[in-house]
């Protein structure tokens, strides 16, 4: 420590102190004893009120609790990638899933909600990959509708195109119109696209789509959770 | 494509086969069902095409009987405008007769309009200040007044009506005393929206999630305070009772309003979500429904309006899109919402749940469109979010509610009506979608249908969402806010955006931001930013933060 010439306080020296002074009775021992334990509650209470953060008074609050998430019961989780799908287990049960994604089937099976995902950043090119893979014997007369407004996969932006289609089942039962929508979203060089399709609603309520599961399939889209967010 | 990802489809494509192949067969058809967990949608009335849709693409069934009685609104032309727009952007407020006296329709003018309506046999009721008059006379007698021919029709999808085949002009010499002529159709015109799905949030969990406890905790329930409700559809007094009894809430007591403005709907779920919502939050408040109908509902705000002439809290969960043909009923909400906020109604509007997209279904799905109700100046418009709880019961997250498969979020926007408040300043205000007109909303609240609210309607219990529940919502925290105002003997809040925006700009003093500023995800079309967003306005509330504010503004504000 660095001394410094100036003001000064006087220290007297501890041995000056006669060693009879020292000799109290048990009584006044206690009293003393009792009254210094007094002044140093005293103190650290002063010292612990004066050295907290000085802050606006709060009133009513300082704020809401602030937790950890509260996390869905149910959840698939990539390890190739590092995302997670929350979805509701009562709209929606897992109908297959590999390395790179999920099909989650509505709890009725009308329609599906399909998560598939790679290393990149091409949005466009994933969209058009997860379009041509729809199988042409059982996705027929598949028709653009127009841009998916809004696009996002767990709130990161993305692009995507709604589409309407005939659905041909596999025993050659009367084709079913259905709505699609394909859309993808990239986060930290990795590509996540949802493919979507349902029976076609004609209710104004499910418009402009018109994917009669939407409302369930929202849930796995708003909740995915990317590598990285919590 | 990488050999995995075509196979993950294969797969899909090969279980859908199967699965849709059995919607389509007649044991199981494809039909829309609430069973299996399926989430369904409610609205508070049906969904039409818009008027001039339905009369374009309807049939005219000729015209109406000339004896029929119609009960027709004149909207009136107040006086000082600038005046009346300087005074709102102070939030001030004045009493009754000071507003009739400096605001108010001039009373020779609308004196004399009426004894014009009396020599055609049109009976008239006005009050001095009212901004509205209500007038009775018969399809005969209006056709000369006005010009006018009413036909009955019926719309494309099988709706009957009456109305006129264009929008009513109003007269040119009446123009210096009215600004609007509604209820010559009976067209539905409010819609309400609502998200239902199951398992929804408690009342004690958004209490928790927007720290509205410490007021509660303090003791108050919103009681001394009214919470007024224009509704369409009329609720289930059982299900209210069932409501009470879950969340252990003292029983409801609803004050039921109805005059010639028609019947409201059947019980469609719109005004059981906004009376439990309000009675959870604030379960001392007074409730007071005005039923309407969806094609008269401004002559019932009128009228609510009149019964409390020093103000009260409005909560609105029913609108219908800005559009040009609309301007007849802007400029009838307008008039009738300055005098309101002036004499010191807190009015609480939900901005609309198609995202940045109004007119959606009835209109055209790619105009973007604000909401008629929300964006006159004098409300403040409630936009929502998305909430994430945290697992130990309190705040984790909000994004801006945007589903982008369904198509449903916050409505936010451009007025095509109004210019831009002055109170309307603060930062993300003005931003590259700006236009100097009105932006909505100006604040929000928990409604995707994905995180709703936990009520009873429709006989059963279910998870209901939309702007419908966000407006309630502050409607109640208002009525908790008051509460504590009053009994400090502080100004109520009264028209709450001058404060709003002036908390938002961080005046020195301000006891504690009281936003949660959303800056992550989308209205299907403007995203969520830092400060003011179409969106989500100027966010959500910390209620102790913005009880603590309005103190603060009360007393150290020059309009407080």
């Amino acid at each position: 420590m660095a001394v410094h010439g100036g003001y000064t306080y006087p220290v007297q020296a501890a041995a000056s102190l006669p060693a009879a002074r020292h000799r109290l009775s048990h009584r006044r021992l206690i009293f003393v004893a009792g009254g210094a334990l007094l002044v140093g509650i005293v103190l650290v209470t002063l010292i612990a009120v004066l050295a907290r953060p000085m802050t606006q008074p709060c009133g009513f609050s300082c704020g809401p609790r602030v937790g950890p998430r509260l996390l869905s019961p149910v959840a698939y989780h990539n390890t190739l990638f590092g995302y997670t799908v929350e979805y509701d287990g009562s709209q929606l049960t897992v109908a297959g899933q590999d390395d790179n994604g999920v099909q989650l089937q509505a709890a009725d099976g009308d329609g599906e909600v399909i998560f598939t995902s790679a290393a990149g950043a091409d949005v466009n090119s994933a969209n058009q990959t997860a379009l041509a893979a729809l199988p042409s014997a059982t996705f027929q007369d598949v028709q653009p509708s127009g841009p998916v407004r809004g696009a996002e996969i767990g709130f990161v932006n993305g692009s995507g195109t709604a589409y309407t289609a005939q659905f041909v089942p596999a025993n050659g039962g009367q084709a079913i119109p259905i709505g699609i929508t394909i859309l993808s979203a990239s986060n930290n060089g990795v590509t996540i696209t949802v493919t979507a399709f349902s029976a076609k609603s004609t209710s104004v309520q499910d418009a402009p789509y018109g994917l009669d599961k939407a409302s369930a399939f929202d849930v796995p889209v708003s909740n995915t959770i990317w590598k990285g967010q919590q | 494509m990488s050999a995995p990802r075509q196979r993950a489809l294969a797969l899909a494509a090969g279980a859908a086969i199967g699965l849709l192949a059995a919607a389509c067969s007649p044991a199981s058809p494809p039909a829309r069902s609430n069973g299996g967990g399926m989430p369904a949608r409610i609205l508070g009335g049906p969904a039409h095409p818009l008027l001039s849709t339905a009369i374009a693409r309807g049939r005219d069934l000729g015209p109406l009987p000339a004896e029929t009685v119609l009960h027709i609104t004149f909207g009136l032309a107040g006086r000082d405008a600038a005046g009346l727009s300087a005074l709102l952007a102070s939030g001030r407020t004045v009493g009754p007769a000071e507003y009739a006296a400096r605001f108010g329709p001039d009373p020779q003018r609308v004196a004399s309009l009426r004894t014009l309506l009396t020599t055609e046999g049109v009976t008239s009721s006005w009050s001095a200040g009212d901004s509205t008059m209500s007038a009775s006379g018969t399809v005969a007698s209006l056709n000369r007044l006005l010009g006018v021919r009413v036909d009955r029709r019926i719309g494309p999808d099988g709706l009957t009506f009456y109305a006129p085949g264009t929008p009513i002009a109003v007269p040119a010499a009446w123009r210096q005393t009215v600004n609007a002529i509604i209820g010559l159709d009976n067209y539905p015109r409010a819609r309400s929206a609502a998200i239902r799905s199951p398992n929804g949030v408690s009342p004690s969990d958004m209490l928790d999630f927007y720290n509205v406890n410490p007021l509660r905790t303090a003791g108050l329930t919103g009681a001394g305070m009214t919470v007024a409700l224009i509704e369409i559809d009329q609720f289930d007094p059982a299900m209210l009772t069932m409501y009470a009894q879950k969340f252990s809430l003292p029983a409801f007591d609803v004050s039921v309003h109805q005059g010639n403005w028609g019947k409201p709907a059947a019980e469609a779920g719109e005004a059981d979500l906004d009376l439990e919502i309000v009675h959870g939050i604030a379960p001392g408040a007074k409730l007071v429904v005005y039923y309407a109908s969806s094609a008269n509902y401004l002559q019932a705000e009128a009228q609510m309006f009149k019964d409390f002439p020093q103000g009260a809290i409005e909560s609105s969960s029913v609108g219908q899109c800005e559009r040009p043909q609309a301007q007849n009923e802007g400029n009838a909400l307008n008039d009738a919402t300055a005098a309101a906020a002036a004499q010191g109604w807190s009015m609480f509007v939900a901005s609309g749940d198609r995202g940045a997209y109004d007119c959606t279904p009835n209109g055209d799905y790619t105009d973007l469109a604000a909401d008629l109700d929300a964006s006159v100046p004098s409300v403040t418009a409630v936009g929502g979010t998305y909430v994430f709880l945290s697992s130990n019961g309190g705040y984790f997250h909000e994004v801006a509610w945007g589903e982008p498969i369904e198509q449903w979020g916050s409505n936010g926007g451009l007025s095509i009506f109004w210019p831009a408040p002055a109170w309307q300043t603060g930062p993300g205000v003005k931003n590259q979608y700006s236009n100097g007109m009105r932006q909505t909303p100006d604040i929000s609240a928990n409604a995707d249908g994905q995180s709703g609210w936990d009520i009873f309607a429709n006989g059963q219990e279910e998870k209901v969402g939309g702007t419908s529940a966000a407006a309630p919502f502050w409607a109640a925290v208002a009525a908790l806010i008051d509460q504590d105002l009053k009994q400090k003997g502080l100004p109520l809040i009264g028209f709450a955006n001058p404060a709003l925006y002036y908390f938002a700009q961080s005046p020195a003093g301000l006891p504690a931001p009281p936003f949660h500023d959303i800056t992550q995800g989308t209205n299907l079309y403007y995203p969520a930013t830092t400060g003011w967003d179409f969106p989500t306005g100027l966010g959500t509330p910390d209620v102790g933060a913005l009880t603590n504010d309005f103190e603060w503004y009360a007393t150290h504000h020059p309009a407080g």
